[in-house]
């Protein structure tokens, strides 16, 4: 595999314009196909610093996607067809009425043909096992259905780099066993925020801990995960699966 | 005569030409085809354009039964009381039940057809989707931009629905009761936090569209297609507007 750089973050801050500081000068080097799990505390930042990846935020410091830069005005339509994100609530991704549609929306957008359209939906929904959704309102589905149309109107447009932001939240058993088999075998590079540690130990190659905005560890999930110590200090618990 | 919701759901299945002709057809109709008063002719301009604005926002949770007959009877004939108003010597006493009554059902001979008409634009401008109206905007070279607004606007009146909906079963789950001062207080505080979601979600919406490609341009939806039935359709709602018209020459 060529090690080609995904992002490339140094000295990323990033305030809210009501004054929060979210991010607090990060060095970030994620490369391409690498699966990194983003854990923390409640507030310390990961979904701040998923919606950047997609240019949706414009940071301070300097950051780099798939070797462009986000300050710069005419990358970011690139980047935005490269990064895909997912929001942590699907209430606020899903805006057109039926599922459908709002599936079709990243790929119509890329202007692509509708036969070819209707065949990303597909494939999207039947990776997430939910073809039956495919004729229903987005409105009137339960929170967990929401959150894996969000998921595949992401999936539909195959980005190169998916942020997914708890994407495990209230999802069934067997639905989050087909996302955890997905993305074992995606090829994409996957940067995923969760509170499911269990989840990230059966989909990820690297683990970074935040909090306050700051790189708490970055490591093997082997060495973060398992240290009972680092986690109690960042009020996180180890994974089910170590708890004996 | 009960234009429900299946009927706007057939509606629906029409070309929304033929449905926006309709509409447009029904409503002048309703205004300039019928033996109406100057004064009469404002009341029901101003009747439509609170219709289309109720229909294009759905407000189906206030206004369910709207489109059945006999709330739009009362709707429409609200007026009549007061208009009784001028041959009481006493401003303000309303006349008696019996009068209005009378009132209503000269009112009904007169403006029958304009009742009618005025229920059939209703569904017609219910009946078209948000999709159908892009379809419609693009078909007419409609500026990107203002499609792009069109569907934003769409998306909050969306959003100020599904809000007010959550901030209906929080209000039931605790209890209040807006006779009680400190319920009172808690439901002014409520509706403000119902707007600035409401402001926030539709926010969010166009971070969503953006974060997925959007640049300004509306994708495509809705393929306009006109065939036979929207044909027959449209011819229908001609004739019937028209029959009205030949009635009141005759
Ligand atoms: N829209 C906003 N405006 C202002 N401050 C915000 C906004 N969203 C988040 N914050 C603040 O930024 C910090 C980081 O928030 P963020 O949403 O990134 O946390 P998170 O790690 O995703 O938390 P969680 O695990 O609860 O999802 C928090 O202190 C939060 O209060
Ligand atoms: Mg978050």
């Amino acid at each position: 595999m060529a090690y080609n750089v995904a992002i490339e973050a140094e000295a990323v801050s990033f305030r809210y314009p009501a004054g929060t500081l979210a991010l607090e000068r990060l060095d970030l080097r994620i490369m391409e196909g690498e699966k990194v799990g983003i854990i923390g505390p409640n507030g310390a930042g990961k979904s701040t610093l998923l919606t950047l990846l997609n240019g949706l935020r414009l940071p301070e410091g300097h950051l780099e996607i798939f070797g462009k830069a986000v300050s710069d005005k005419k990358n970011i339509k690139e980047i935005r067809r490269l990064a895909g994100l997912v929001f942590q609530n699907p209430d606020d991704q899903l805006f057109m009425t039926e599922v459908f549609d709002d599936v079709a929306f990243g790929p119509r957008n890329q202007g692509l043909e509708e036969s070819e359209v209707e065949q990303r939906v597909n494939e999207a929904l039947q990776i997430l096992n939910s073809r039956e959704l495919y004729n229903s309102s987005t409105i009137h589905i339960s929170f967990g259905q929401k959150k894996l149309i969000a998921i595949a109107g992401v999936l539909a447009m195959k980005p190169e780099l998916i942020a997914l932001d708890e994407p495990s939240g209230n999802l069934d058993a067997f639905h989050r066993r087909k996302l955890i088999d997905w993305m074992n075998i995606s090829r994409q590079t996957i940067v995923v925020t969760s509170h499911d540690l269990d989840f990230l130990w059966d989909t990820c190659t690297r683990i970074i801990l935040l909090n306050k905005g700051m790189v708490v560890a970055d490591g093997q999930p082997d060495t973060i995960l398992k240290n009972k110590t680092l986690l109690l200090q960042n009020q996180l618990e180890l994974p089910l699966r170590f708890q004996v | 005569m009960n234009l429900n919701r299946e009927t706007i759901f057939r509606l629906n299945k029409f070309d929304p030409r033929a449905q926006f002709f309709a509409g447009v057809l029904t409503a002048v109709s309703v205004l300039y085809l019928q033996p109406l008063e100057k004064a009469d002719r404002l009341y029901y301009l101003l009747l439509l354009i609170v219709l289309w604005s109720l229909a294009r926002a759905q407000l189906i949770f206030i206004f369910k039964d709207i489109l059945r007959v006999y709330p739009m009877l009362l709707f429409i004939t609200f007026h009549l009381p007061f208009q009784k108003l001028g041959g009481f010597e006493i401003f303000g006493q309303v006349g008696p039940f019996t009068l209005y009554r009378e009132g209503l059902w000269q009112f009904l001979a007169v403006h029958f057809k304009a009742f009618f008409l005025l229920n059939i634009s209703f569904a017609l401008s219910r009946s078209l989707s948000y999709k159908q109206i892009i379809a419609l905007l693009n078909n007419w070279r409609t500026p990107h931009w203002a499609i792009a607004i069109y569907f934003y606007l769409q998306r909050m009146l969306q959003v100020f629905n599904l809000e007010a909906i959550r901030v209906k079963l929080a209000l039931r789950a605790r209890n209040l009761r807006l006779r009680r001062a400190a319920s009172r207080h808690a439901a002014g505080n409520f509706l403000l936090m119902y707007l600035l979601r409401v402001w926030e979600r539709s926010g969010r919406s166009s971070e969503a569209m953006v974060s997925r490609g959007f640049t300004g341009r509306f994708p495509i939806v809705y393929k306009l297609n006109w065939c036979f039935a929207d044909t027959i359709f449209f011819l229908c709602t001609v004739l019937l507007t028209a029959g009205f018209w030949l009635w009141r020459i005759m």
